[in-house]
């Protein structure tokens, strides 16, 4: 198990090497992006400066290179928009994306899983047909849409919540000011509740359906047939037989779930001006700002490797069957 | 060993393999359960319409009417006639020959990706699955820096490079999917593989494509087949929000997504028509690509039909 | 089945949703406070370096920085009149290159720190200092606009600044007046990168918090009392999508936002919280002929007629034929505009000779008739592509669609496509941009020869000038900015040989000419503010109503 662990670790280092590079050809096959760091009334002496300064006359694989060494010493260089160093930038938005995404990964598990219990036991009922077509509804909103909705309804008619903002909870606690992180829950919560619904509306139905698909599979199986057959109590064949079982499919999709709960992420924080990595990358893709897109892409895989890396091991301690090697 | 005894285990695990009653009994489960009939009709609609939207668009769909924007629907001109149907868009474009050559478009984005996605990763982690070691490996890999990568920024990335287009948009939705199918196909061939059948249909000499195609895939597919009809609905989702972001098709193709996207700027102001239309469209297609997952779902599924469990 | 598990599974639901009611209910939302003003933008800027103002790193930083940083005066605006600030006075040498300002006693900075001559002349050198790589609006325009030499302290109170060229005067005050002034001592002990987050301001504001991705809010400085101080604090919030800065707008929450999308103004109006002004600017709208012969579109596919149609003058004057500007505006910007007639805001200059070039569609298609590209069997004169970046705020997109429809009538062919942003200024910054595109220019309500430095004479490069975005290649239009300093010192003949310029513009268009502005800006009801044509946001001017 430890070797599996330090071997997917390595392996990262695999992905995460990918990763960059992708993400680096990607960024200079689209043009010279010293263009886009000069005024618009720039000299042709002035753009040949700027492409030197920012050190894009150097031949691709020594500004690959150069980035990778100075990675592995950890330093990202500065950002070209914020003039400041990239690892920064990411870092003060990553708390925002955070709790946008545990957030709305919390919710989505949390209301999915009695959702598609509920539906798979009463399966063919009225409550059953009720709770499927909501998920199918809940599926057919694309978020933007769904939080602009939100913010119609809930800020504007009703003027229950606020339209858009953020109050930090995740921030000051990683400086370590504890206690301005507790006073501000209340007003956190607030704030990240039409955004964390906006992001996993989708989530939540998906979620419910595939957790009824997969405990309806398991009910079938022969060893709930015969757990049932040999009289043990409905509640002991749901929660020893069918969910530990119908868990192996759903934990695949749940580890899934985060990254796909990201890429709704940069959607909903232009909607409701959360200030999360998101929006940062966005602009920073469209500026070309190479350091900036370059960490943010590292730091989230890392994100998302980490996700997966825990779905693994799930996987495996759910089911014996499978030997992690 | 014989061929026929390897058939006859493989029918054994997949009751489905018998083709000449195959369409009757589907037919008849399909009007029982009553819900797949409505789906499909919607569904035949959507395709009419995109194959026929030249004939059955009343207007131009980019034809710009700068004195007729934002007309509600069923208003009627000097003459007393009623013009746009839908209504029209801030453009004065007609609202109901946008919803009816946005089906081309989206509906068509979203089984051409599926299709190249979903293909392209259930091969790919049958593969990994049966195969493991250094196979699995590297296609594994490869489905982590995929996954490593954020879709939406590898959408904004591919089109910024590639430029808009719908075929551009087909390739990146399509290469989007691929690692959830690959994920899954693989996870479930992991436990298929260890079954008894596999063992027996092995010890009777068939060759691993065999093996691979004919006896684990149909074993798999049902929730292969759960995730493409839920994966057409959320590839539609995403070009709406592709198009939010200002990525996608060109201005001059018309898709319900970007239709609805457009639409944020009126929301406000109350031209309620121009988000409902195209919401509508993209709802119902959605519903009944799932309606029709789920009953196909419950067909294909042997060891469901014998229950007496019905929908 | 026990009948424990769905029940609480239920009730985990409905603690889970029972939290929206419950924590709605417990407060409404909060508007903000007497002394605070709420200003929505949709950018944020990436630098408060008072050196790098604009440009793609600092966005639209100005807008902001112009509250916490003071300049040597200002330009009122219309009018053009001398507005003095940290100087109150200036005078100019002979030859027109040195011009010395007379500032302030007793000036400071945030910090305290005195604000002398000293500080007014390492502003501009630390701005246009290439070591520091700065560019934008200052660094990148100002410094080669005037031909700036160096800034230097004649005394406490006295800066130079040294010019190369002499050149119109109202053209120098404008740029001139643009740089922000800020404290030696203060910035020598920063590295740059400190720079950018750090404000040490000269202005009626102090920067009190940046909070990256959400707001930045200033506080007044106490004693300061150039400049008005209408609200003790300010505070700039980052909205990047229209409709939700419109919603919070409808809230109460925001107190100024300009360049609200058109057809939002009912949905402002409706709610009684704020008002959704219309008026003029001064961006000039227009269609860019691209006329570079080496242009990739054209190079590439030497055949296609369109892109070597609009190469002719005649059929770059048809054209101005076909488009109907007023109907543009009423229908689409809710408003009314002059059409412009050349590259001058109408407001610069009267130019007595020319008429805007009416909407007659007749007439643009008789006219192409008569230069060889008539209707095809399909009704096709000839197509071409005009390109757009994403347009926000007032200027819809609609307005680009309805101006390609207007071409495609008379049997041009014109498909608009949208770019990014950054994307689409790549391409107009090498010539490549078109056949079309459409472009808008900020310009100004002062001086007829700022708006004309756009595409500037021979010894700026001529047509390859790098902001001569059309390649426009005039040798009349060169020659009169070889002259024009010739002239500084006489105003009539100045004025005269601008309007031959402009006629000759006019009548051989590498643009077509559209309108300036409009813009739009929502106000609060519960504050007095007055709107400004350019695209500059004055918070400090703004007071809360009596009544309030």
């Amino acid at each position: 198990m430890h070797k599996y662990i330090i071997r997917r670790l390595l392996l990262t280092v695999v992905v995460v090497f990918g990763v960059t590079l992708l993400t680096f050809l990607s960024i200079h096959m689209s043009g010279d992006p010293t263009i886009f760091y000069i005024s618009e009334r720039a000299s042709k002496e002035e753009r040949l400066a700027t492409r030197k300064r920012l050190g894009f006359d150097r031949p691709l694989h020594v500004q690959y290179l150069d980035f990778i060494v100075n990675l592995a010493r950890g330093d990202t260089g500065n950002s070209l928009k914020h003039r400041v160093p990239a690892f920064d930038v990411v870092m003060e938005r990553m708390p925002a994306t955070l709790e946008l995404t545990i957030g709305g990964f919390l919710l989505s598990t949390i209301v999915a899983f009695p959702i598609g219990v509920l539906a798979a036991t009463r399966r063919g009922t009225m409550t059953d047909g009720t709770l499927m077509l909501g998920a199918m509804l809940g599926q057919s909103m694309p978020s933007f849409w769904l939080g602009l909705m939100l913010i119609l309804f809930f800020g504007v008619t009703l003027r229950w919540m606020p339209v858009s903002g953020h109050v930090a909870f995740l921030k000051p606690l990683f400086e370590g000011r504890v206690d301005e992180a507790l006073t501000n829950v209340p007003q956190a919560i607030r704030y990240l509740l039409m955004p964390m619904v906006a992001v996993s509306v989708y989530s939540i139905s998906r979620n419910s359906r595939l957790i009824r698909s997969a405990v309806l599979e398991v009910l079938r199986q022969d060893y709930v047939v015969t757990a049932r057959a040999k009289g043990l109590n409905e509640r002991t064949v749901m929660m020893r037989h069918a969910i530990r079982n119908a868990l192996i499919p759903i934990v695949t999709v749940l580890a899934l779930q985060f990254a796909f709960l990201l890429n709704g992420v940069i959607v909903v924080e232009t909607v409701f001006s959360w200030p999360g990595v998101g929006r940062l990358v966005f602009d920073a893709v469209s500026h070309r700002d190479v350091p900036l897109v370059m960490t943010a892409v590292v730091l989230l895989s890392f994100l998302f490797v980490g996700a997966n890396l825990i779905a693994d091991l799930m996987y495996g301690f759910l089911d014996p069957r499978i030997r992690l090697e | 060993m014989s061929e026929s005894r390897i058939s006859a285990l493989d029918r054994q695990f997949d009751e489905t393999y018998t083709p000449q009653s195959f369409l009757q009994r589907a037919t008849t489960s399909m009007v029982k359960s009553r819900y797949p009939v409505v789906a499909i009709i919607f569904l035949t609609l959507i395709v009419l319409c995109a194959v026929f939207a030249t004939q059955l668009a009343p207007k131009d769909p980019n034809r710009v009417e700068i004195f007729d924007t934002l007309k509600p629907p069923l208003s009627t001109n000097r003459e007393g006639d009623i013009e746009n149907v839908l209504g029209t868009d801030s453009s004065g474009r007609d609202v109901l020959s946008r919803v009816i050559y946005g089906a081309r478009i989206s509906f068509f984005v979203g089984l051409a990706a599926v299709g190249l996605g979903g293909g392209a990763g259930t091969i790919l982690g049958l593969t990994a699955g049966y195969f493991g070691g250094r196979v699995d490996d590297v296609i594994m890999r490869l489905a982590d820096i995929q996954l490593a990568y954020p879709f939406i920024l590898f959408a904004i990335m591919m089109l910024t490079i590639l430029g808009e287009g719908v075929l551009n948009l087909i390739l990146v939705l399509g290469i989007g999917q691929w690692v959830t199918y690959a994920r899954i196909a693989r996870a479930e061939t992991l436990v298929q593989r260890e079954r008894e059948f596999v063992e027996a249909v092995r010890a009777l000499g068939a060759t691993e494509g065999r093996i691979m195609f004919r006896t684990i895939l149909p074993n798999i597919l049902t929730p292969l087949i759960v995730i493409a009809s839920f994966n057409v609905a959320g590839v539609i989702l995403s070009e709406a929000s592709l198009s939010f972001l200002g990525l996608g098709v060109p201005e001059s193709v018309p898709t319900w997504g970007a239709m609805l996207a457009n639409s944020r700027n009126q929301l406000l102001s109350g031209s309620w028509w121009l988000a409902v239309f195209p919401g509508l469209a993209i709802m119902f297609t959605v519903v009944s690509l799932n309606i029709l997952g789920d009953w196909m779902r419950d067909f294909l599924d042997p060891r469901l039909r014998g229950s007496g469990q019905g929908l | 089945m026990n009948k424990k598990v769905p029940m609480l599974l239920s009730l985990l639901l409905i603690i889970v949703l029972g939290l929206v009611p419950i924590m709605s209910s417990a407060q409404t939302v909060p508007t903000p406070d007497d002394d605070t003003l709420v200003i929505a933008i949709n950018g944020e800027p990436g630098s408060m370096d008072p050196a790098q103002v604009g440009g793609t790193t600092g966005g639209s930083n100005f807008r902001i920085m112009m509250h916490t940083f003071a300049t040597l005066y200002e330009l009122g605006q219309a009018s053009g009149a001398i507005d003095p600030y940290l100087a109150h006075s200036f005078t100019v040498s002979d030859d027109g290159t040195e011009w010395t300002f007379h500032m302030h006693e007793g000036l400071t900075c945030d910090d305290g720190e005195p604000l002398t001559a000293e500080d007014a002349a390492y502003s501009f050198n630390r701005m246009a200092d290439p070591a520091n790589g700065f560019d934008g609006n200052s660094a990148g325009f100002v410094v080669s606009s005037t031909g700036f030499i160096e800034a230097r302290a004649d005394s406490e109170l006295d800066v130079t600044i040294v010019a190369a060229k002499p050149q119109n005067r109202a053209m120098r005050l404008g740029l001139y007046s643009e740089i922000l002034v800020h404290c030696k001592d203060s910035y020598e002990a920063m590295s740059l990168e400190e720079a950018t987050r750090t404000v040490v301001g000269s202005g009626p504001y102090s920067l009190t918090e940046w909070v990256p991705g959400e707001y930045i809010s200033m506080q007044a400085v106490e004693g300061f009392d150039l400049r008005p101080q209408g609200f003790d604090e300010i505070v700039w919030r980052f909205i990047p999508e229209p409709s939700t800065a419109v919603a919070e707008v409808i809230t109460g929450n925001v107190d100024i936002y300009k360049e609200f999308p058109a057809n939002q103004a009912d949905a402002i109006r409706n709610s009684g919280m704020a008002e959704a002004r219309f008026f003029p600017g001064t961006t000039r709208t227009y269609i860019g002929f691209n006329l570079n012969p080496d242009a990739p579109f054209r190079v590439d596919n030497p055949d296609h007629l369109g892109s070597q149609a609009i190469m002719e003058t005649d059929v770059r004057v048809a054209l101005q034929y076909a488009i109907d500007t007023d109907a543009i505006c009423e229908n689409l910007l809710l408003t009314t505009c002059e059409r412009a007639t050349s590259l001058v805001n109408p407001s610069n200059a009267d130019h007595p000779t020319l008429e805007p070039y009416p909407y007659d569609p007749a007439k643009a298609e008789e006219l192409l008739d008569a230069a060889g590209y008539p209707r095809g069997e399909d009704g096709v004169r000839f197509s071409l592509e005009m390109k757009s970046r994403r347009l926000s705020g007032a200027m819809a997109p609609e307005v680009v669609l309805a101006t390609a429809q207007m071409l495609s009538d008379i049997g041009v062919q014109t498909e608009a496509i949208f770019q990014e942003s950054a994307d689409w200024v790549a391409e107009l910054l090498t010539h490549d941009l078109g056949p079309l595109y459409f472009g808008r220019t900020g310009g100004s309500e002062w001086s007829a020869q700022y708006d004309m430095a756009d595409i500037p004479g021979h010894a700026a490069g001529g047509a390859a000038a790098e902001t001569n975005y059309t390649n426009w290649d005039n040798d009349f239009w060169f020659s009169g900015w070889d002259i024009l300093p010739v002239l500084t010192g006489y105003p009539e003949a100045e004025r005269a040989l601008e309007i031959a310029m402009l006629e000759e513009f006019y009548n051989d268009p590498p643009w077509l000419m559209l309108f300036a502005g409009p813009r739009t800006e929502a106000v609060s009801n519960r504050i007095n503010y007055e709107s400004r044509a350019d695209y500059f946001i004055t918070g400090y001017s703004a007071t809360l109503k009596d009544d309030m």
